[in-house]
């Protein structure tokens, strides 16, 4: 219930803050409906004129200004839509654009609690009915356009007769009340059916993806199966869900034929007296007509309000804590500017001196998964400037998740990082370029060009990228391209084979220029030439620009050049030192190198070099 | 950037055509749909009659018709209410109608692509293929269901309404008529102008969707390299573009088609009503007459207005027609119904002066490629990133087409291999695993029901990997994937070697298959790979030595060339070969004495 009410809230906000252009659209909308009131008007002149002894009545006159006000309606009409997609243009890309940044914002390895489908079936649908509950097409402003028309109407009705419109009308407020005795089942027909749908994106996002694999296992029929079935669960949601509003709407409709019938009976008496002209007579119904209309709009507008608040709850899970309105923060995006090509951003901010890294500190970093115990515990590291440290360890010993809860793209549950003795309270946002740079395990590309993908937003006179594919050992696989830097990688850099594709996300991150590289696991795609090259040139680039490098790798030419070595075993730090010392007193490290002798000599291992493995740094 | 899957533009008439085909498998629903039509137009007609009768009646005679005034006003709203009833009725089948079919083109969609070359799909973004199958493909939904029926319907109300009108007075029928034509015949040119402005909306739409797809699946890549700001400018570009597009839609739509239908009506409206007046006057007509003249024009509006939206519906619809005919006109490549089975038994796998690239413009990745591997060997490929070692497994798989030569499994061209009956018989293993968000059962049997639990134990045990299973929260029943039970990379790439075991082929490809293990779990890895192998032919994919130590023979590629083929010992035992120095070098690269990779 209280996440109902904050989503309503969303709704509420973007309403006072774009308050000035909801007012002008509601506005319009009103005259639009206003002015299509007249011909109504107009008509039933005609009829009485007709109907009147009088034979010179303007009849002719009143057609020609019917002609006219039909003209003007029809401006208004088209001013209105411009006004209001324009509104709900913007509404759209602000939503999108704030749900946006907020994703961005969160830990990135955790910024998405769904597949990326169903995030995306969201940002898509989702927002469209949140915005559109507040425009013109089904939403709020046409029902205020709708109502402030139907008050006039009824205005005009009691002013004809007062008696017939209140029997008339009495009718009709029984729709407000079916509508809103429906508003329980309407929010759960309607959160069914957005779940499924959901569910259908999620599921052909990752089929598109996994593309290979369906096509050698043979299971292209298996997997389409499975897709009717998801269908199949959503066309019951969302038939139940349209059928169920179809009710909804006809018996508010049918409110409408009632009352024109009470008309019909309670005007007889009072046309026999003449009291009730027939022109009255088809003004009424007409009105009626339109009266009815907005009622229907009214119920409409309640079911798809509730519906809007489905959806709006449906964005909170991406939030991840923080309440939805911030979705209505505003936003400088200047939809109707026609930028050409993306705007260079401002040069990167150059780190000031002081704040170059000399030393991190981590302290204490521990980290659950779920419930189900520790992934990390208590963690310490120090790195020196212009060091290399090498991060090693059996397969789901930590190595990543210490990376990752290091650089704030995981919430640890407990410790502190310090640069340069400062503490750091929010390292996702202080652990970036220019400080610091990160290559993920399994890097992602864009489907675009190669420029583009090392660039990522740098400006450049063309050295940037040229350097960061040098010393990513990717200079020659460009040669080999013949349209170099404009190669496009195509969709998650399909057009690569793995290799090249770590190679080139490397490249990416080293073009960053950052003080501090970590970088999870590069080596384990590339052969042993290639592997070497990259090292070599990374660490000299290193060693010339006081770079200090983070490394997870479990391979022997990452480990003997590391100033560092830190063993890790079942997310605890169980070894710290030269690698060659460490093949001697660590029995993990061992256990991972099983083909390579130690020492004749090789002390048997002791206990020791447990209990002392994390203050133990004689690196 | 190119999008092969661009459409061209649609032929005119592909729309009706697409929708027709897909109409035709639903007979009933068809005729139930038509039925409630015209019984929606036939009391939509009916009840202003009542209305005049009673008008006439209350008005010209003064007494003695009450009964029959109440009986009027029971039979206006018993018309009223069936007439609702018909609506619900409609609108239940018209929407059943709309998502069975919708589904059934989604299914056809998805099927097609999946059909499709990896040619195609490696070009093509995943989040692109969704917008197509879900954004696309809903906007055909009241296109489908209703398009034609609402049109036959509203035409059928729209004569109905000038035949009253010509019953009721010959030149009022024949004027409003005249009108009603030529506002038809306007609304189709306008509408035909139009479409450019709804393709490109629909485009604009699928960019953006591709971008954030891309976005969203690369959050720890733009954090980590800072990228943020330019991702963001990037989507703000694609979010202008939709704005901009959906104003010209928007635009067309309201200005051409609603103004030029409503104003119509109205025309009609001021028309008749005029020449009403002026019969009324000498007396050739009665005020009730006058009435249901006025009242019929105005109904006018609603075909008008129901034609203008549909054809903007239409419009939609064409736009997605064309980028969904544009898809499944695409030829899907490769083996016929009629392909032949994969050879059962060892095979026999030969490259026969095998050449390949990726795109016509693009440099061969291989360059006549000659080897011939007994059945049951197993040949280790090495060379350097980019030599061509991931393409030569590619094309072992059929999945894509050599441009010079052939490969061979026991002298059957794979590509021409029937596709379902490769599956028993060869299987790939990568260096990324692909994961469902699904169980982990659906995962390694990639949704096979038929594998019995034993069946999947007993290759967990293969591997050693009965403990880690019992370990997870639900066994083989726990959810993976996002929101689900998450894997390290190493526990993701078991998964993988599981299916194999599982799908127990006669070629295995094994594709930088360990490249994520650390090395005791390559142990564990190698011991399934041995047995694997045994009796089986394979193809070995490495940059790691130690990878290659039971591997029957050696190929060493280099730009795409192949520059040494044969059996293992006599490549390593030969100090000449490149192979051999790559044995040393991998020595030399640990740079101290006592610590070595001995074992190749």
């Amino acid at each position: 219930m209280l996440t109902r009410r904050r989503a309503d809230r969303l709704l509420l906000v973007l309403l006072s803050r774009r308050r000035l252009s909801f007012l002008v659209d509601a506005t319009i909308g009103a005259a639009f409906f206003l002015v299509g009131m007249v011909p109504g008007l107009i008509t039933k002149w005609v009829l009485d004129a007709l109907a009147s002894p009088a034979n010179d009545s303007p009849v002719f006159w009143l057609i020609a200004a019917l002609v006219l006000v039909k003209i003007v309606h029809v401006t208004l009409g088209i001013g209105w839509m411009v006004a209001d997609t324009a509104l709900r243009g913007v509404l759209l890309a602000l939503l999108r654009h704030n749900l946006f940044d907020r994703i961005m914002a969160l830990p990135a390895a955790r910024a998405l609690p769904m597949p990326v489908g169903d995030a995306l079936s969201r940002f898509m649908e989702d927002v469209r009915e949140v915005v559109d509950a507040l425009c013109k097409r089904s939403g709020l402003m046409n029902l205020t356009s709708s109502l402030s028309f139907a008050s006039v109407a009824v205005a005009v009705m009691l002013h004809i007769d007062a008696r017939i419109t209140v029997l008339v009308l009495l009718p009709a407020l029984s729709v407000v009340l079916i509508s809103y005795g429906a508003g329980r089942r309407v929010t759960r027909f309607r959160a069914r059916s957005r779940q499924a749908a959901g569910d259908v994106s999620a599921f052909l996002n990752e089929v598109f993806s996994h593309v290979q694999l369906i096509k050698l296992s043979g299971a292209e029929e298996r997997v389409i199966g499975r897709l009717a079935e998801r269908n199949r669960i959503r066309r019951q949601a969302a038939v139940r869900d349209n059928v169920f509003f179809a009710i909804l709407h006809s018996s508010s409709r049918y409110v409408l034929a009632l009352g024109t019938g009470l008309i019909l009976l309670v005007a007889a008496d009072a046309m026999r007296r003449g009291d009730f002209t027939v022109g009255d007579f088809a003004l009424f119904t007409y009105l009626l007509e339109e009266v009815g209309i907005g009622v229907a709009v009214l119920g409409d507008f309640l079911r798809r309000w509730r519906q809007a608040k489905v959806s709006a709850e449906r964005l909170t899970p991406l939030l991840q804590g923080r309440p939805t309105t911030e979705l209505a923060l505003p936003q400088p995006l200047r939809l109707r500017a026609r930028t050409p090509a993306v705007a260079p951003d401002a040069p990167p901010p150059s780190v000031a001196a002081a704040d170059r890294l000399r030393r991190l500190d981590v302290r204490g970093l521990s980290y659950r998964y779920g419930t189900d115990g520790f992934a990390l515990r208590n963690v310490d590291l120090t790195l020196a400037r212009g060091s290399t440290t090498v991060i090693t360890g059996r397969v789901g010993s930590g190595k990543s998740t210490l990376v990752q809860c290091l650089l704030g793209m995981l919430p640890p549950e407990t410790g502190t990082v310090r640069w340069n003795d400062q503490p750091v309270a929010d390292p996702a946002t202080f652990l970036v370029p220019p400080r610091c740079a990160y290559l993920p395990q399994a890097p992602q590309l864009f489907s675009d060009t190669v420029r583009e993908n090392i660039l990522f937003g740098l400006p450049s006179d063309g050295r940037v990228e040229r350097d960061a594919a040098y010393v990513a050992a990717f200079d020659e696989d460009l040669a080999a391209m013949p349209e170099g830097f404009e190669t496009v990688v195509g969709p998650r850099g399909h057009r690569l084979s793995g290799g090249q594709r770590h190679r080139l996300a490397a490249a990416r991150v080293i073009a960053r220029g950052a003080d501090l590289l970590i970088v999870d696991d590069v080596s384990s795609a590339l052969d042993l030439q290639t592997e070497k090259v990259l090292w070599d040139r990374l660490f000299a680039r290193a060693l010339a620009a006081g770079w200090t490098l983070l490394i997870v790798s479990n391979r022997i030419p990452a480990l003997t050049r590391a100033d560092v070595v830190v063993v890790m075993d079942a997310g605890r730090v169980v070894g710290t030192g030269t690698f060659r010392r460490l093949l001697v007193d660590c029995p993990q490290l061992r256990a991972l190198h099983p083909d390579l002798p130690t020492e004749p000599a090789a002390v048997p291992v002791t206990d020791n070099v447990r209990a002392d493995a994390t203050r133990d740094d004689d690196g | 950037m190119t999008d092969p899957a661009a459409p061209p533009a649609p032929p005119r008439r592909a729309a009706p055509r697409f929708a027709a085909r897909q109409l035709r498998r639903h007979p009933a629903a068809l005729a139930v749909l038509a039925l409630t039509l015209i019984g929606g137009v036939a009391l939509d007609l009916l009840a202003p009659l009542l209305i005049r009768w009673y008008i006439e009646q209350e008005v010209t005679r003064s007494t003695a018709a009450i009964a029959s005034a109440s009986l009027l006003v029971a039979g206006y709203l018993v018309v009223s209410l069936l007439a609702r009833l018909v609506g619900v009725a409609e609108a239940a089948v018209a929407e059943r109608l709309a998502w069975t079919v919708m589904d059934q083109v989604r299914v056809d969609v998805t099927r097609h692509c999946l059909a499709l070359g990896m040619d195609f799909h490696s070009t093509t973004r995943p989040g692109d293929l969704v917008e197509r199958v879900e954004g696309d493909v809903s906007l055909l939904a009241n296109f489908l269901s209703r398009f034609v029926l609402t049109v036959v319907g509203q035409s059928l109300l729209l004569a109905g309404l000038i035949a009253a009108l010509l019953v009721v007075d010959w030149r009022i029928g024949l004027c409003v008529g005249v009108l009603a034509v030529v506002a038809a015949v306007a609304l189709r040119r306008l509408a035909r102008r139009g479409q450019a402005s709804f393709d490109d909306l629909r485009q604009a739409s699928s960019d953006l969707s591709g971008l954030l797809g891309e976005a969203l699946s690369a959050t720890p890549d733009i954090s980590g390299s800072g990228g943020g700001p330019y991702v963001r400018q990037r989507l703000l570009q694609a979010s202008r573009a939709v704005f901009r597009t959906e104003q010209g839609a928007a635009l067309w739509g309201m200005i051409a088609l609603w103004s030029a239908a409503s104003f119509t009506a109205w025309l009609g409206t001021a028309v008749a009503l005029s020449w009403s007046a002026w019969l009324y006057s000498i007396g050739a007509m009665t005020l009730g007459t006058v009435y249901l003249v006025f009242v019929y024009t105005q109904q006018m509006m609603q075909p008008l207005d129901q034609m203008a939206l549909q054809i903007q519906d239409y419009q939609a619809a064409a736009a997605c027609v064309g980028r969904l005919q544009g898809l499944l006109d695409l030829p899907a490549p490769g083996p016929g119904a009629g392909g032949r089975p994969f050879p059962s038994g060892p095979v026999r796998v030969e490259f026969r002066r095998t050449s390949f690239r990726y795109a016509p413009e693009r440099p061969d990745v291989l360059r006549n490629i000659d080897v011939v591997v007994p059945a049951g060997e197993t040949v280790g490929v090495v060379g350097r990133t980019g030599s061509g070692k991931s393409t030569l497994a590619r094309l072992l798989t059929g999945l894509y087409a050599p441009t010079g030569g052939a490969v061979l499994v026991n002298g059957v061209d794979v590509t021409a291999v029937r596709p379902g009956s490769a599956r028993e018989r060869l299987a790939v293993i990568s260096q990324e695993v692909q994961l469902f968000k699904a169980t982990l059962r659906d995962n390694v049997t990639v949704f096979d029901p038929d594998r019995s639990d034993e069946q999947v134990r007993r290759a967990f045990d293969t591997l050693g990997m009965t403990e880690w299973l019992a370990r997870l929260p639900d066994g083989l029943e726990t959810v993976l994937g996002p929101g689900g039970h998450g894997l390290s990379a190493g526990e993701e790439q078991l998964v993988s070697f599981i299916r194999v075991v599982l799908a127990d082929p006669s070629v295995v490809v094994l594709d930088e298959a360990s490249s994520r293990l650390d090395a005791a779990t390559e142990q564990l890895f190698k011991h399934a790979m041995t047995i694997l192998l045994a009796g089986r032919t394979g193809l070995v994919v490495a940059h790691r030595l130690s990878t290659l130590s039971a591997v029957d023979r050696i190929l060493y590629l280099e730009d795409g060339r192949m520059v040494e083929y044969g059996r293992r010992e006599d490549l390593a035992g030969d100090p000449g070969s490149r192979f051999s120095r790559l044995l040393a070098q991998g020595v030399n690269d640990l740079d101290t004495d006592e610590v070595g990779d001995r074992r190749c």
